[in-house]
C-alpha cells in the first residue's frame, strides 16, 4: 500500500497542491493531488513534473523513463481500471485530466466545496485502492 | 533594508547539473543512486524554478551519463530518424554551432557512431555551452571507452587548465607522461600542462618536467600523427620553459633551430622576439616586426613593436600594428595599451578629436592607469597648452623585461 503523507512521493496534499477558499476549505478547480495517465505518460511528461533523480532508476534500467536515476524504493502504484477522463474516482473525489495542452497529466480534486481536512482525509482514504502498477503499459 | 536569500534560474539550473552529476559519481563509487528523498520537496521547489528548456537538459544530461553506467537507453520518441538523416542533422547542428540540438541528435543516433565518438562529441557541445565540470565528465568516459586516442587525453588536460583544476591537472599529466612514453601528441600537450603548472605554482620543477616531455615529444613525432598546430604550440612552450629555467640561450637556440626549418614563422619569430625581450630590446623588436608581418596571434608583439614605431615617429605604420593587434588583445590591459598608442598617434597627427575617443576607449579599458589619465588630461586640453603635444604626452617606455614578469604576462 502506499504511504501516507505530506510530500511529493507520498500520498496526501501538500499545501502548495491545492488554493483554498477564503475560509480555507478546498473547492474545485483550484488544483489537487497530482497524477499520470500511466507509465508511458510519465515516460512522455515527466520532464514537465520531476527531476530525474526523483524519479526510480528502475524505470530507466527497463527503458521506460530514460534517464532516471531516483531511488528504487519508490514505486508506481494505480488506482482504477477506468478510462482516463474526468469523472468520479472515489468517494468526494474526481479525477480531472489538465488537457489536450498536457494529456498526460491531471489533479485528483474535491468534487465540491468541502473543509480542506475532509479533502485531506478524502484522499487518505483512498489508501486501500491504490495497487501495484509497476508491470502496467 | 532587508536582505533574502533567493535562488536565481541560472543558479538552480546550476544546482541541477552537479546534482545530476554528484548523483553517477555516487552511482560509480558505490554501485547505485542515493536515497536522499527527505530533500525533495526542496528539490521540487528548485525544479519549478527551471524553464521547460532546462528541464529537458537536466533529464537529457541524465540519460546521457548513463553512458557511465554502460547503460543507455534509446530515447522514446514519435519520430525515428534514420541513420543518414541523424548524420546529416548532426552535422547541421555542428557546423552552426547548435550544441542544443546537436546533444538532442547524439540520444537518438542509432549506435552507428562508436560510443567513445558520441561522449567526445557531448564533450565539445558542453564544453561550448559554458559547462566545463559536465564536458569533464564525457571526456573523461570517452578515453575511459578509447584509451589509444591521444586527441582525448589532450583535450582532458586543457579542460583541467581552462578549468584552473591545478591539482588534478598535474596527476593527470603526471599519469599520461609514465603510460604514454612513446605518444607524441599526448607528451606534447602533457609538457604544455607542466608549463602552465610551473607558471601557475611559480615551481620550477614542473618546467624541468615540460622540457623533458616536449624534447622527447619532439625527438619521435616523426614517426607520430601530431597536427602542425600543436608541434608549433610545444615548441614555443619548450622555448619559454627554458627561459623560465633560466635557460633563456638554450630557448633561443631551439627557436633559432624551428626558424631556420619554417623561416618566418609568426609563433617563433615572436616567442624568440619575447626572450630577447629578457636581454635586448632591439633583437625583440627585429623579431617582433617579423612576427607581426605574418600575423603572430600573440598580441606582445604588436605592442611592443608599435611603441617602437611610436618613439621613431613612424605614426602609419604604428597606428596600423596597434589596430591589427585588437583581434589578439585577450586582456582588458593589452586593450588599453593598443588603444593608449593610437590615441597618442592621433593626437600628434593632428586628429585631436579621434585621439580623444581612442583615448577614452583606452580609459574605459583600463580605468586605473595612470599614464592613459594624464594623457587623456592633455589630449582634452586641460593644462600644459604651452607646451607642443609632442612634448606634452607621455609615450609608453621601451625596456626589457624580467623573465617572470614576461611568462606571468603571457599566461594570463
Amino acid at each position: 500500500m502506499p504511504v501516507v503523507g505530506n510530500s511529493a512521493t507520498k500520498l496526501g496534499v501538500r499545501d502548495r497542491d491545492l488554493d483554498p477558499d477564503v475560509e480555507g476549505n478546498a473547492i474545485p478547480a483550484a488544483g489537487g493531488v497530482s497524477v499520470f495517465s500511466s507509465i508511458a505518460g510519465i515516460g512522455r511528461r515527466i520532464p514537465d513534473r520531476f527531476p530525474p533523480g526523483m524519479v526510480p532508476a528502475r524505470l530507466h534500467d527497463a527503458g521506460r523513463v530514460v534517464g532516471a536515476t531516483g531511488p528504487n524504493s519508490l514505486r508506481v502504484f494505480r488506482l482504477g481500471d477506468g478510462k482516463y477522463e474526468e469523472g468520479v474516482i472515489a468517494a468526494r473525489l474526481k479525477l480531472v485530466p489538465d488537457g489536450v495542452a498536457n494529456p498526460d497529466h491531471g489533479t485528483i480534486q474535491p468534487d465540491q466545496l468541502m473543509p480542506m481536512d475532509q479533502f485531506k482525509q478524502a484522499i487518505t482514504d483512498t489508501q486501500p485502492l491504490w495497487v501495484d502498477g509497476e508491470n502496467d503499459e | 533594508m532587508i536582505v533574502k536569500l533567493i535562488h536565481r534560474p541560472e543558479s538552480a539550473f546550476r544546482f541541477y547539473l552537479d546534482d545530476t552529476l554528484d548523483r553517477f559519481e555516487y552511482h560509480l563509487q558505490n554501485g547505485e543512486f542515493p536515497d536522499d528523498d527527505e530533500r525533495e520537496e526542496e528539490r521540487l521547489e528548485l525544479y519549478e524554478i527551471l524553464t521547460d528548456q532546462q528541464r529537458r537538459q537536466v533529464w537529457g544530461l541524465s540519460a546521457d551519463l548513463y553512458s557511465l553506467l554502460d547503460n543507455e537507453q534509446p530515447p522514446r520518441e514519435d519520430v525515428n530518424l534514420s541513420a543518414d538523416e541523424v548524420a546529416e542533422k548532426l552535422q547541421l547542428a555542428y557546423s552552426m554551432s547548435d550544441w542544443t540540438d546537436l546533444l538532442c541528435l547524439l540520444r537518438s543516433q542509432p549506435g552507428t557512431m562508436q560510443r567513445s565518438m558520441v561522449d567526445f562529441m557531448r564533450y565539445r557541445a558542453w564544453s561550448e555551452l559554458g559547462f566545463p565540470d559536465v564536458a569533464l565528465a564525457f571526456i573523461k568516459n570517452a578515453i575511459r571507452l578509447d584509451p589509444t586516442d591521444s586527441g582525448f587525453k589532450q583535450q582532458a588536460l586543457e579542460l583541467l587548465k581552462i578549468m584552473k583544476h591545478w591539482e588534478s591537472l598535474a596527476a593527470l599529466a603526471g599519469d599520461y607522461a609514465s603510460q604514454c612514453p612513446n605518444d607524441a601528441g599526448v607528451l606534447l600537450a602533457v609538457g604544455e600542462s607542466y608549463h602552465d603548472l610551473a607558471i601557475h605554482s611559480q615551481d620550477k620543477k614542473f618546467d624541468q618536467e615540460a622540457v623533458r616531455c616536449i624534447q622527447h615529444g619532439l625527438e619521435i613525432i616523426a614517426a607520430a600523427e601530431v597536427r602542425k598546430s600543436q608541434i608549433d604550440s610545444a615548441v614555443v612552450t619548450l622555448s619559454f620553459a627554458l627561459l623560465h629555467l633560466e635557460r633563456a640561450g638554450e630557448g633561443v637556440a631551439v627557436l633559432d633551430k624551428w626558424i631556420e626549418r619554417f623561416a618566418g614563422h609568426p609563433e617563433f619569430h615572436a616567442a624568440r622576439g619575447m626572450i630577447h625581450l629578457t636581454m635586448n630590446y632591439e633583437l625583440a623588436i627585429r623579431d617582433f616586426e617579423h612576427a607581426v608581418t605574418n600575423g603572430t596571434q600573440f598580441v606582445l608583439p604588436y605592442i611592443e613593436y608599435a611603441n617602437s614605431l611610436l618613439h621613431g615617429r613612424q605614426y602609419d605604420d604604428a597606428i596600423r600594428v596597434a589596430e591589427s593587434g585588437l583581434r589578439f588583445a585577450r586582456r582588458n590591459g593589452d586593450q588599453a595599451k593598443l588603444f593608449h598608442m593610437m590615441a597618442i598617434v592621433c593626437a600628434m597627427t593632428s586628429a585631436p578629436e579621434r585621439a580623444g575617443v581612442l583615448m577614452r576607449e583606452a580609459m574605459r579599458w583600463n580605468p586605473t592607469d595612470q599614464e592613459i589619465s594624464s594623457n587623456l588630461k592633455i589630449v582634452e586640453g586641460v593644462g600644459f597648452e604651452h607646451l607642443s603635444m609632442d612634448a606634452r604626452l607621455k609615450l609608453p617606455v621601451m625596456k626589457t623585461r624580467t623573465a617572470d614578469d614576461l611568462l606571468r604576462q603571457i599566461a594570463a
